[in-house]
């Protein structure tokens, strides 16, 4: 053996010092730190609002919602406000930013693209079309609460489905080239919302009526039925993801390295993007399409923890319910300066649009791309 | 297999296989690889273009081998074939099964590949990557990695000679420093046989000089190394046995020395080649 001669220190391309990673923190605390973050912020947010409770009461209340307290501990405006009317919404405020962040987490991964969302790829609006469906076709009063996310599940694969076919037929093997991706996304919205035109123009007033209800809701008057609905899914499609994450990392290496690390590229890209769907559909189908979430949270942890999938789904899922939490809570109280409510989508694409539009022009550059 | 396709001179060129016995002159041990009649076609009815047809190879523990050739003739889709990431014809064994009969996974912990180039589109770092060469031992959840991945992991990086750069990012790493880790996360895969397509084209002499000599350890350790080799006389000086690829099959096999002749040579590059002893005793080539 010869002897090692000094090296010199490791230099990016431009030659610069590579840049330092940032810090790999343990699933664990992420879930711990975030599950903390998330109740805090729930508990402060049910207690906003017109009639003010405090913090201490609304926990009394939860814990009598939990039958740990008798009903006499709190008061029972206290406990109307908190059980009945606060904390469904703050729930399903948590509930679906974390299903759209962790969808939006696995579109990312699975396309290669951090341009990636339910909302950019067409799939929310394809799971609006199938809620439009259910109303119009009477299905929804047939099968109850369960019929908006049964066929807003079927509008979402068939935009997944599109993309995908799209990528395969441009050469992109189920991959996303960032136009490719964008402009088959931009394709499918456009021919969903058509669809949705035509249907809500051949729909009588009172379907009319409901639709419009439900894509301007946003998180408006959602009582625990929704929350009901759209948990368990969300809860589903989180645990396979969580469990395929590994497999999502190595597939990010290419699908011949995937192979050849035992992966499956193929059908670990398809059943989570049956898992990815699965979560938005549920989301779309109880609070209408909201937009970016599933954009914006996964791209700045990755840039906060690192692009490793498990703990980007995990702490995912606390941010993206928070994010959306504090948007839908910026929406009540400017409703009670101004009278009239907005929906929490509104906030969410103010914030997420322009931060759209700076990711695409710094991918442009051929920097941001890469995060 | 129409004859036009090898042209004329094939007769001259010997086939030269190996006495399959290790350096001590023990009996070796059974094929770890064993490829014959292997082919690839890109291409439907008249358009078809035969990429690779009949190719062989053996190969054993303690060997290694490199495979030669001009651009184009095939090397990296028969390394691709014989790794399972191409569909084709032949009879691929590894390991004495029939690498049909093998899952994905079973697979992946008798072969590792190591690729040309590998684009990584997010910032993990290079420790993450390596790991990733873990995943065939991961069983389901386990999040944590135990003791033994970590270990194996940390002796992929030193041996590959990442240790430097393993904390950073790979999107910020120089095309020679990525191909080290991937050559570390080929290493952690801790497989039998290892298939590498180039594995020293992006680096600088010094680590192209420590990189085969890692490579010529591992076989002397027992592994079976197999690698896609543009330089002729890091593989006359480093590989145990020296196949040569010309227009999709392997034309001869045999000890680098042989192989490696001003006719097989001028045959299968093209070049008019003049061989020598260098200074240093090592077989050499000029082109005058």
């Amino acid at each position: 053996m010869r002897e090692r001669r000094p090296r010199p220190a490791p230099a990016g391309p431009s030659g610069r010092p590579a840049p330092t990673a940032p810090r790999r923190v343990p699933v664990a605390v992420l879930a711990a730190v975030g599950g903390a973050a998330a109740f805090a912020a729930a508990v402060l947010a049910t207690g906003l609002g017109t009639v003010t409770v405090a913090p201490l009461e609304v926990l009394k209340a939860i814990l009598v919602g939990l039958g740990l307290l008798p009903s006499s501990a709190v008061s029972a405006t206290d406990l109307a406000i908190v059980l009945g009317i606060r904390l469904p919404r703050v729930a399903m405020a948590l509930v679906a930013g974390a299903g759209l962040a962790v969808s939006g987490t696995v579109l990312q991964g699975v396309f290669r693209n951090p341009l990636a969302d339910p909302g950019v790829l067409g799939v929310a609006t394809g799971a609006g079309l199938g809620a439009l469906l259910a109303m119009i076709t009477g299905a929804s009063r047939v099968l109850g609460m369960l019929a908006l996310p049964a066929f807003a599940f079927v509008g979402a694969l068939l935009a997944v489905g599109a993309i995908l076919g799209v990528s395969f037929a441009a050469g992109g093997q189920g991959r996303g080239e960032t136009v490719t991706l964008i402009l088959s996304g931009m394709a499918a919205s456009a021919i969903f919302g058509a669809l949705i035109s035509l249907a809500v123009t051949l729909s009588n007033q009172y379907q009319v009526t409901s639709y419009v209800f439900w894509t301007m809701g946003g998180l408006a008057n959602r009582r625990w039925e929704h929350v009901l609905v759209a948990l368990p899914v969300v809860a589903i499609a989180t645990v396979y993801i969580l469990v395929r994450a590994r497999d999502l990392d190595i597939l990010l290496l290419g699908d011949e390295q995937a192979r050849s690390l035992g992966v499956h590229p193929v059908s670990t890209r398809v059943s989570l993007l049956v898992a990815a769907a699965l979560a938005t559909a549920a989301v779309v189908a109880m609070i209408g399409p909201i937009g970016f979430v599933g954009l914006i949270v996964p791209h700045i942890l990755r840039l906060l923890i690192g692009p490793a999938h498990r703990p980007l789904a995990v702490a995912g899922l606390f941010a993206g319910g928070v994010f959306l939490l504090v948007c839908d809570l910026a929406v009540r109280v400017a409703a009670r300066t101004s009278g009239g409510e907005i929906s929490a989508g509104v906030v969410t694409a103010l914030i997420g649009g322009p931060y759209f539009l700076f990711l695409l022009v710094r991918s442009g550059k051929g920097r941001g791309a890469f995060l | 297999m129409s004859d036009d396709r090898r042209g004329p001179g094939l007769e001259a060129v010997p086939f030269h296989r190996p006495e399959p016995e290790d350096a001590s002159g023990r009996p070796a041990a059974p094929a770890l690889l064993d490829a014959r009649g292997v082919g690839f076609s890109v291409g439907r009815g008249a358009d078809v273009l035969r990429i690779l047809h009949d190719a062989r190879l053996t190969a054993r523990g303690h060997e290694f081998v490199g495979v030669l050739g001009p651009n184009g003739s095939g090397k990296t889709t028969f390394l691709k074939r014989i790794a399972g990431l191409l569909p084709g014809e032949g009879e691929i064994r590894l390991d004495g099964r029939d690498a049909r009969s093998l899952s994905v996974r079973e697979r992946s912990r008798l072969v590792a590949f190591l690729h040309q180039d590998t684009q990584v589109p997010f910032s993990f770092t290079g420790r993450e990557v390596v790991s990733m060469g873990r995943h065939p031992f991961a069983n389901g959840l386990s999040a944590a990695e135990g003791e033994a991945d970590r270990k194996a992991v940390q002796r992929a990086i030193q041996d590959a000679g990442c240790d430097e750069f393993a904390d950073k990012p790979v999107t910020a790493l120089s095309a020679g420093e990525r191909q080290r880790v991937m050559l570390a996360r080929v290493l952690a895969q801790d497989t039998p046989i290892l298939l590498l397509d180039e594995p020293t084209a992006n680096l600088d002499v010094l680590h192209a000089e420590e990189t085969f000599e890692l490579l010529r350890r591992l076989a002397s350790r027992g592994r079976c190394v197999v690698a896609v080799l543009h330089d002729l006389r890091a593989a006359a000086k480093h590989c145990t046995r020296v196949s040569l690829m010309h227009r999709g099959t392997i034309v001869a096999d045999g000890d680098p020395e042989d192989v490696l002749h001003e006719g097989h040579v001028a045959f299968v590059y093209g070049v008019a080649a003049r061989t020598f002893r260098n200074p240093a005793g090592e077989w050499d080539y000029y082109l005058p």
